[in-house]
């Protein structure tokens, strides 16, 4: 851009350094720049565009001297250089934008009065010349080229220091944009500014953070809620993982709170480092808000504490990195809540979690610790990356006891990590951009039915856990230049991370009756199945699924026992969980990253062996991936390549050229759709114009949606530089509750998209489709009433008449008669998935009335396979279950096969045709060779997708009840 | 200072009457011999001054004619205070879209939206296939106005408009029609709007 402008003159200052610029349509601009010393010595001196003013009417310049310093004018030092000594004046000079601008006057020094006075002359003489002019001599918008230059577009966002929210990255660009449609554009101006932001950050994950290097850390996160109880037990398991030591490295339980001795003679490794923390918390944790660990103080410990180790420990690849507890109910007494706890169960537990680690204890210091009566956060981490951490920072809440005390609440540890650059680079200045960890360690409330409180609790702890900025006892000078890598002076969120860790006793327990969690739970030939049921019926899932608490966040599927709540002698059952509490999983770890970092997790398990307290311990191992350089070349490149595109796209909304696209095709015929068949078409958006253009797809009214519920476009937004091309697909994915719609409704399928460009018109693209009908996610009482294959259906409107239809859905049945003619040898037989593409084929076999034929493959256990997963994935796409939910709770009460029979009359007669012709046929594969022993399994199997619950219910009904009911048909 | 008004226009009309080329000439004065066809809605700005210094700014959508898009079509005429409807005179035919979109218009849109019947392409009259009077016989019945423009050589196109911009209400709050589209979000940069308000201050350089 600046090309096409016109050097007028240029005044050079010490201090601040004016140039004046014509664009080619004659209006001119003041442009402040100031002298960028490099921070890298290899790259040339830079001058940086602080301020940019248009020579308009409300422009002025003017220039005062202070008063108790005085200069002769007449003379100007010869040579025009100053000596330290010798006395310099300083001249301010101010600019006031104008009254009609946002901006405000600002005020500069300089020495030099020969330039100040020319560059005064100059002003003078060009707002003049603009005073002459009218406004309409200047065309559409004169000083439009100046706008990306002006105050609030000197920093993009994506310059900050401060990691973006990771809730605001996780919602979709299109749903922070202004409400808009056919024909009412929306806020077009401020749409651009997200889209074209999400672009930027888009183009440097791409572009730069992809491309560099990469280091890994391991973490190792554990929770454990220790019931007020020392340690006295081996915490290995938990801190380590389930490793295979050699045992001359064995340590002993601790028995009592002690110093540990370590044998061998060896130096306890412990002490040293602790005692620094320590030391390092009564400097700062006078106010209970924020903690700042002293980093210079610790390095000089670590450093002793590495010479002192010895040499011979070897490092494993499998060795975490970092090592974050979190415990709660360290201190069960009144008094913790009243007075500030002392140090002496923080210190039992971190020698514990030290003497955990055995002989790999001497390779780990503590980093900090932040505790809040019961609840404590520890982190430690191998000393020899000690100087890669930086910017400490923690806080806690309460919000127990009045909402505020500190029974219930958070702790929570902010910090930087920098990864070490590779030897490659290490010749220059370190390059890396730090990575923002955070990890949470939280006790939210306890009780079955506490469950809204524990939602707003999270909701509470998630907008209260704010570090405030760290008080450096060094003092430390940010870089002056606002780099965005610079501490950040602000307070942050927990939300303001790369990474954030959640490691928490949630107390969120199971909905299932008590006998129900126990029995499944006990059951270990079942395990894998029973597991994944309790998994439905789990509070936090319940909360994530209505976004009520941990939106976003992700958790690996539990596969371990509940963790909660374990007893000992006559008030356990066989599992040794406490006869008067409900086994839960309350101990839980969540995470939740952008997209600067890959976190891969590793492990989620329970420790069973460590049962000194209630909860037995959890951890999870987690591999997190950051860019070690940004870019081949570092930041300043990465500062650069920021700028000249933020510049690039800047322009848009100030220039009198319209953005101008060409989208094509405008007509997107799909053809033929279908159940769970992706089909995928490219619209491209090409820029035909001159400037960047923002686009987004927009809803045909106020009230419509965006595109078709059986289409998907992505991207939705986006932005496309002059010249480019951007490719949009459309994809049509009918999925069970699109299809269950689709079925019912017109097959012909036609709609128009309408694509907005910010600024610019509206485009069509004309999409089509021809629905192909199922036999799944109907109803069965709608399938009884098809006058042949459900393909064959022209309308809706053709089904036969309520008393005409067939007595069970044909669909179902020839499932069951080929699998009893051909599978009830195979092994495994609705155990093991089928293959994808055979389901298909019996898919599209069942819709259109076509005869089975695998040929050859026949015989194969996978096509058997196929069909009976065929036969459970239709019948659990059934819009309502096979037993309607209503039925259930009497199902499940049940004591007798003739009982259960009798139940039977209350079913539609449809319902119980296909209920008997299962159960018959379930109950002769149970006594197949084949099926041996496993007639639970299929209990196990087939009730949830004969009784598919209603997840919406608060009181599940018995699972092991509806296992009864259906073992009295099959067993 | 001159007031300034700001009015929501639609075009409408059949394909290929020169709905778009007469925005054309409107906006830019230019004209493209081979245009492609509208798909979507085009939105341009244009203002008029008239006699008394008034000013009148026209948000211009021009929409496609196609059949296809027909159902949208309300979604661009919805608050507009004004509508020009396209037919071309070489085109019987277009002149009985053109009353439909009119009879659509009457029954749909805003009642007080000021309608001009606009016969395309006089620089073909030699072709003509609707008359003069015919056209404006049925604009009086219907209590339109009516003129004849030929987008290619510009004659009558800033007429049309004009006119419109004259018949309309000039006494409502400027911009405060429904459907007006916001002007730039951030006034620090609408510098017109400081060239054209801002009277030179008095000197404040005191070197």
């Amino acid at each position: 851009m600046s090309a096409a402008l016109g050097g007028l003159r240029v005044f050079s200052a010490y201090g601040p350094t004016f140039f004046l610029f014509r664009s080619p349509r004659r209006d001119v601009t003041v442009f402040v720049f100031t002298h960028k010393p490099p921070l890298v010595h290899t790259i040339p001196e830079d001058y940086v565009v602080e301020h940019a003013f248009p020579i308009i009417h409300g422009f002025s310049i003017s220039m005062s001297q202070p008063r108790q310093a005085t200069i002769d004018l007449s003379s100007p030092p010869a040579g025009s250089t100053f000596t330290l000594n010798q006395p310099r004046t300083e001249l301010t000079v101010t600019i006031d934008p104008g009254e009609d601008t946002p901006f405000s006057p600002i005020t500069l020094q300089t020495h030099d009065i020969q330039g100040l006075r020319r560059l005064l002359d100059e002003c003078k003489r060009l707002k003049e010349e603009f005073a002459t002019e009218t406004a309409d001599d200047y065309g559409f918008e004169p000083f439009g080229w100046v706008a990306p230059y002006m105050a609030d577009h000197a920093l993009p966002p994506l310059l900050s220091s401060i990691p973006p929210d990771l809730r605001k990255l996780k919602k979709p660009v299109h749903t922070r944009l202004s409400t808009a449609s056919a024909g009412m554009p929306g806020d077009d101006i401020s749409d651009v500014e997200i889209i074209r932001e999400e672009w930027m950050r888009r183009k440097v994950e791409d572009e730069l953070f992809a491309r560099g290097e990469k280091a890994g850390l391991k973490i190792r996160v554990g929770t454990f809620n220790v019931n007020g109880k020392f340690p006295s037990q081996d915490l290995s398991a938990w801190v380590r993982g389930d490793v295979a030591r050699p045992p001359a490295a064995f340590i002993p339980p601790l028995k009592e709170l002690s110093p540990l001795s370590l044998g061998e003679g060896q130096k306890n490794p412990i002490e040293g480092t602790l005692g620094a923390s320590l030391s390092t918390r009564s400097l700062s944790t006078v106010s209970d808000a924020t903690t700042y660990v002293n980093l210079s103080v610790d390095t000089q410990s670590a450093e002793t504490a590495v010479s002192d180790a010895p040499p011979d420990v070897p490092e494993d690849p499998s060795d975490p990195d970092m090592l974050v507890l979190g415990f709660q109910e360290l201190d069960l007494s009144t008094e913790a809540l009243l007075y500030s706890t002392k140090t002496a169960r923080e210190q039992a537990w971190c020698m514990a979690a030290f003497a955990g680690l055995g002989e790999k204890a001497v390779l780990y210091e503590k980093l900090a610790s932040k505790q809040l009566v019961g609840m404590l956060l520890v982190i430690i981490v191998k000393k020899r990356l000690r100087h890669n951490f930086s910017e400490i920072r923690a806080v806690s809440v309460g919000v127990g006891i009045m909402g505020i005390m500190g029974n219930k609440g958070a702790t929570a540890v902010r910090l930087l990590f920098t990864p070490t650059p590779s030897p490659s680079a290490a010749n220059s200045e370190p390059q890396t951009r730090p990575t923002a960890l955070t990890f949470v360690n939280a006790h939210l409330a306890a009780f079955d039915e506490m469950y809204e409180k524990r939602n707003a609790d999270f909701q509470e702890l998630s907008k209260r856990l704010v570090f405030e900025p760290a008080i450096s006892v060094e003092d430390q000078q940010p870089p002056s230049n606002g780099s965005w890598y610079s501490p950040a002076a602000a307070p942050l969120s927990i939300f303001e991370s790369d990474a954030l860790f959640w490691l928490v006793n949630l107390n969120y327990r199971l909905t299932l009756p008590d006998a129900d969690v126990r029995s499944l739970v006990a059951d270990d030939q079942l395990r894998e199945v029973n597991i994944r049921t309790l998994r439905r019926f789990d509070q936090l899932a319940s909360a994530r699924r209505t976004k009520k608490a941990f939106e976003d966040f992700v958790e690996q599927p539990i596969t371990h026992l509940p963790s909660y709540r374990f007893s000992a002698g006559v008030l356990a059952d066989g599992m040794g969980y406490d006869m008067k509490r409900k086994p839960a999983w309350t101990d839980r770890i969540l995470h939740m990253a952008s997209k600067a970092v890959t976190v891969k997790q590793r492990s989620y398990a329970s420790h069973a062996t460590i049962t000194m307290s209630d909860h037995r311990p959890v951890s999870a191992e987690f591999d997190v991936e950051v860019a070690v350089q940004v870019s081949v070349v570092g930041l300043d490149e990465y500062e650069a390549f920021v700028h000249r595109v933020w510049r690039d796209v800047s322009a848009i909304e100030y220039i009198e050229e319209r953005p101008r696209v060409r989208v094509e095709p405008t007509n997107v015929d799909f053809a033929k759709i279908s159940y769970k068949r992706e089909v995928t078409r490219t619209v491209a958006v090409v820029n035909i114009g001159k400037v960047p253009c923002s686009f987004r797809f927009v809803p045909q009214g106020p009230t419509a949606d965006t595109c078709p519920p059986w289409l998907r476009i992505h991207p939705i937004t986006g932005l496309v530089l002059p010249g480019e091309k951007v490719d949009v697909t459309l994809t049509t994915q009918v999925d069970e509750a699109l299809a269950s719609r689709l079925n019912v409704g017109q097959a012909h399928l036609e709609e128009t998209l309408v694509l907005h460009t910010a600024l610019g018109r509206d485009h069509f693209v004309a999409v089509s489709a021809e629905y192909e009908r199922t036999c799944f996610a109907t109803s069965m009482s709608w399938l009884v009433r098809l006058p042949g294959p459900v393909r064959e259906l022209q309308s809706p409107d053709d089904v036969l008449p309520e008393d005409r239809s067939v007595n069970a859905p044909r669909e179902i049945m020839r499932l069951v008669n080929w699998l009893m003619s051909n599978a009830t040898e195979t092994d495994g037989l609705f155990l093991t998935p089928g293959d994808e593409e055979l389901i298909r084929q019996i898919r599209e076999n069942l819709d259109t009335g076509g005869e089975f034929d695998f040929g050859a493959a026949e015989k194969e256990s996978k096509v058997a396979l196929a069909f009976g997963d065929t036969l459970l994935q239709l019948l659990d796409s059934l819009s309502e279950p096979v037993i309607p939910p209503a039925l259930h709770p009497r199902c499940a009460q049940m004591t007798s096969r003739d009982e259960a029979f009798e139940l039977l009359d209350d079913l539609p007669v449809v319902n119980v045709n296909v209920w008997i012709s299962l159960t018959a046929f379930l109950h002769f594969l149970g006594q197949q060779e084949a099926c041996k022993g496993r007639v639970e399994q299929l209990v196990a199997i087939f009730t949830p997708v004969l009784f598919r619950d209603d997840l919406t219910s608060p009181t599940p009904v018995s699972i092991i009840g509806r296992r009864n009911f259906l073992r009295y048909f099959i067993g | 200072m001159s007031k300034q008004f700001q009015f929501k226009l639609v075009l409408l009309g059949e394909s290929a009457v020169g709905k778009s080329s007469l925005v054309l000439r409107f906006v830019k004065d230019q004209f493209d011999d081979y245009r492609e066809s509208t798909i979507g809605a085009a939105f341009l700005t244009q203002t008029v001054t008239l006699e008394d210094q008034t000013t009148v700014k026209f948000e211009i959508w021009d929409t496609a004619g196609q059949e296809r898009y027909k159902s949208l079509a309300p979604m661009y005429y919805r608050n507009a205070n004004c509508a020009v409807v396209v037919y071309d005179i070489t085109q019987s035919t277009s002149l009985e879209k053109a009353k439909s979109w009119i009879r659509e218009l009457q029954r749909q849109a805003d009642p007080n939206i000021v309608i001009a019947l606009c016969g395309n392409k006089l620089d073909l009259a030699a072709r003509r296939q609707v008359s003069e009077e015919e056209a404006k016989k049925y604009a009086e019945e219907e209590g339109l106005m009516w003129g004849e423009t030929s987008a290619k050589t510009g004659e009558g196109v800033s007429d049309i408009f004009t006119s419109i911009a004259k018949k309309l209400p000039l006494t409502a709050p400027p911009s405060a029609r429904g459907g007006a589209r916001a002007g730039p979000a951030r006034t620090g940069v609408d510098l017109n709007k400081q060239a054209v308000a801002g009277q030179g201050q008095g000197e404040q350089c005191n070197c």
